[in-house]
């Protein structure tokens, strides 16, 4: 007994698991990693790490400078994602560590040459879990987006994400997908991909130093920008930013919106407080086909000197500019998917593979890649006003 | 008189419950989930394999047919001793020793790939030998032990996986998505089918591995037969939910890239938007699953071989020799991990089919002829 309890206690001490074990201050947390490329084709990444050195405990500065950043920002290139990110070590005491990684930028170059490859790194990576989100950077660089510091948020990545959150949940022109949502969308035939845009404003040096947080507008600012659409998996451009809300309409994903109709004097807004989107394949002799099939409640949030909202008939007449404002839009977005941006984001081709397979594959050996042009869509939208606001009649 | 009360405690302690013997249909059936069989099946049928799991789960009916059949018609004895008396001594023990030595082998193969997948998931920088070693250290010493205490570890794993079971699938509910379900037939009838018999193939097989116990063994109660059923319906709906689950939440084309999807989907639990990163916590049932039909695999071939081997302290290390020669094997066979792999791809079927289906329909054919055998005796009695 003496030997099986002596024995249980030496495998504890070899066999739990030492040789993995890591402690907390010998990693580097990584919440955003920018990827890039050079001139030569090499990898530029950029990594921003929570800094975990004790602030001053007095609060003030010490007699040298201000308190150290709250983030520090890695630079390495290399011919690999991952050969970049080992690279750091270089300049870092720690190991880079990317499990709690919450961004990932990637650049507009980088995203005009194939997606997979770049991300190939953070899929087959066993150590994070593919639920962080990837954004293209518009008109910048990740690098130049990673080393600004933000008001109202410490920490940098949390405040683009709680931006993305907050215009996706209150305007409607953005999306909150994770990796593995993106990597599901590309993978899947007859849909292409839409990312997040995040671009800058102002002077990137500016936004490095505190002074940028400690005036009440700061001068440098990250802002969501409209949605960035692929085709085969490179990027191709971007939507305009009310698109965005026709594309998370149809994708049964709008959350809210709001809506600007008529002019200034006889105007109004309406916010879409829920959306339900029901589609529908067919094929009638040899036509393609899908029905679009809408609710939507709107409320009142604001009308002009010339409106009224005092009687059932006004309400009917607003409800009939929504309609027609929803269905002209969701008509205008199809189009210029079918012949600007000549990319299926919606999934049209992706209804057809998952309710009507045959039909499908038909479809692809007659058109081939062009099947997208010769799908027709049909819309009915049915709005219901729930809410003119706590104002009947104009004051 | 004391002697006589140790002697019939320890009798006692060897003898299972009905419930215990009931759990072994869940706890050593789902030995060749992770990484093997649910990985080929959503290889060949991809989005229709939930259709594949239950068609399979149906056909397992058959294989819980035979072994009833079986037991009815031991006469009280375990597999070892019942095909000796059917086919003599030479025959009886040369399909003893296919069954043994395929056993070994796909025990070898299932540790295998379980310490890949540690390896891979958990702990990349410790060396495969400490992950194999932590494995074998416990089943050894489980199997070395009574079917009593086996049946008791069995029962504390039903209770185990019962409970992150219900985990699960209560954090994975809102990331199903029913859509993830279509096209369904896209490539016809014949996918599912072949993943079906793969289904039924690596699933079933280990219920048959319960002839080694005989029935004196077992405690009947009145409602043995329906825990039996229960506990099987309840196994089948484990399988199938799990592969219904992962169809819903990963959809078809990233099934297909993943090693292990039934691990990546469990990345996605959470519960109550509170409770996240839970994956390394509910795959531990995964881990149970092997490490039972490791310990009842191994308890086989160690039974065959006391029968072989007298002497109490030789029957003593013969676990702990096993041990050794599946950890040189280990070592020898799999020093990559691309061959455990084709190994399970190309020739995982064949060996089960031929290594343990053969052998027990051969005793099967045999207790069915002596029962016909007994019954035109009995019948030539009774009218002479």
């Amino acid at each position: 007994m003496k030997i099986k309890i002596f024995f249980l206690i030496v495998a504890m001490f070899l066999f739990n698991g030492l040789n993995n074990a890591r402690e907390l201050n010998d990693l580097a947390i990584v919440s955003a990693i920018g990827v890039d490329v050079d001139e030569k084709g090499q990898y530029v990444l950029t990594a921003q790490v929570l800094n975990t050195k004790k602030q001053n405990s007095s609060g003030g500065s010490s007699s040298s400078g201000g308190q150290p950043s709250l983030i520090t920002v890695f630079n390495s290139s290399s011919s690999s994602v991952h050969g970049a990110l080992r690279d750091m070590v270089d300049q870092s005491p720690k190991k880079l560590y990317i499990a709690h990684m919450e961004l990932l930028l990637v650049s507009e170059k980088v995203a005009k040459s194939n997606m997979f490859e770049t991300l190939d790194f953070f899929i087959r990576d066993n150590e994070n879990s593919n639920d962080f989100i990837l954004a293209i950077t518009k008109d910048t660089s990740p690098k130049d987006i990673l080393e600004v510091l933000t008001p109202l948020e410490t920490n940098p990545t949390q405040s683009i994400k709680d931006s993305i959150e907050v215009t996706y949940k209150n305007k409607g022109t953005t999306i909150h997908n994770i990796l593995s949502q993106n990597i599901s969308i590309m993978l899947k035939p007859g849909i292409n991909m839409v990312s997040v845009s995040i671009g800058l404003e102002g002077n990137p040096k500016e936004g490095q130093s505190e002074e940028n947080i400690k005036n009440s507008n700061s001068k440098t600012k990250i802002t969501v920008k409209e949605l960035a659409y692929f085709d085969n998996r490179t990027l191709q451009g971007y939507l305009n930013e009310e698109e965005g809300i026709y594309y998370n309409l149809a994708r049964n994903d709008l959350e809210s919106a709001m809506l600007n109709l008529g002019t200034k004097e006889d105007g109004f807004v309406a916010e879409i407080i829920e959306a339900k989107c029901n589609s529908a394949t067919k094929v009638e002799n040899e036509e393609y086909i899908i029905d679009f099939d809408f609710k939507v409640k709107c409320a009142i949030t604001e009308i002009s000197k010339d409106k009224h909202v005092e009687n059932l008939e006004e309400i009917n007449t607003m409800q009939k500019q929504i309609e027609e404002k929803i269905k002209s839009e969701f008509i205008s977005f199809v189009d210029n998917c079918k012949n600007k941006y000549n990319s299926d984001l919606i999934g049209f081709g992706n209804l057809y593979y998952k309710n009507m397979n045959k039909e499908y594959e038909k479809m692809q050996s007659k058109y081939g890649n062009d099947y997208l042009k010769h799908i027709n869509v049909n819309c009915n939208v049915e709005v219901s006003l729930v809410n003119e606001g706590s104002v009947m009649s104009v004051w | 008189m004391v002697k006589e009360e140790i002697n019939n405690q320890s009798q006692e302690a060897d003898n299972i419950t009905s419930f215990g013997y009931a759990s072994f249909f869940i706890t050593i059936t789902k030995g060749f989930f992770l990484g093997i069989g649910t990985y080929m099946m959503f290889k060949i049928s991809r989005v229709d394999t939930y259709m594949a799991a239950i068609m399979g789960a149906i056909a397992s009916i058959i294989t819980i047919a035979i072994l009833y059949f079986i037991k009815t018609h031991s006469q009280n004895k375990d597999i070892i001793d019942l095909n000796k008396s059917l086919f003599g001594k030479v025959i009886g023990t040369i399909l003893n020793i296919i069954l043994c030595v395929t056993l070994l082998f796909l025990v070898i193969l299932v540790l295998q790939n379980i310490s890949q997948f540690v390896k891979i998931q958990y702990m990349p920088d410790t060396q495969v030998n400490y992950i194999r070693l932590l494995f074998l250290i416990p089943i050894t010493y489980a199997a070395g032990k009574s079917i009593g205490i086996i049946s008791r570890i069995s029962q504390l794993v039903f209770f185990c996986n019962l409970a992150m079971l219900i985990a699960s699938l209560i954090g994975l509910l809102p990331e199903i998505q029913i859509n993830n379900l279509y096209p369904i037939l896209k490539d016809g009838a014949m996918p599912p089918l072949s993943s079906a018999i793969i289904y039924f193939v690596l699933y079933s097989f280990p219920i048959l591995l319960l002839t080694i116990i005989p029935n004196t063994k077992i405690i009947k109660s009145k409602h043995s037969k329906w825990k039996v059923i229960l506990v099987f319906i309840y196994a089948s709906f484990v399988l199938c939910s799990r592969i219904l689950v992962a169809i819903l939440i990963l959809g078809e084309e990233v099934l297909s890239i993943y090693r292990f999807p039934e691990y990546v989907m469990l990345k996605m639990a959470s519960l109550f938007e509170i409770i996240e990163r839970m994956e390394n916590t509910l795959a531990i049932q995964y881990l149970f699953d092997v490490i039972m039909f490791c310990i009842f695999a191994l308890y086989f071939i160690v039974t065959f071989l006391k029968k072989k081997i007298k002497g109490e302290k030789k029957e003593k290390i013969l676990p702990y020799i096993l041990a050794l020669v599946i950890f040189i094997v280990l070592n020898v066979m799999f020093k990559g991990s691309m061959l455990g792999y084709q190994l399970i791809e190309n020739y995982i079927i064949p060996i089960v089919l031929v290594g343990i289906f053969v052998p027990m329909i051969i005793t099967l054919l045999g207790t069915i002829v002596k029962a016909i055998k007994d019954k035109v005796m009995t019948l030539k009695q009774a009218t002479s």
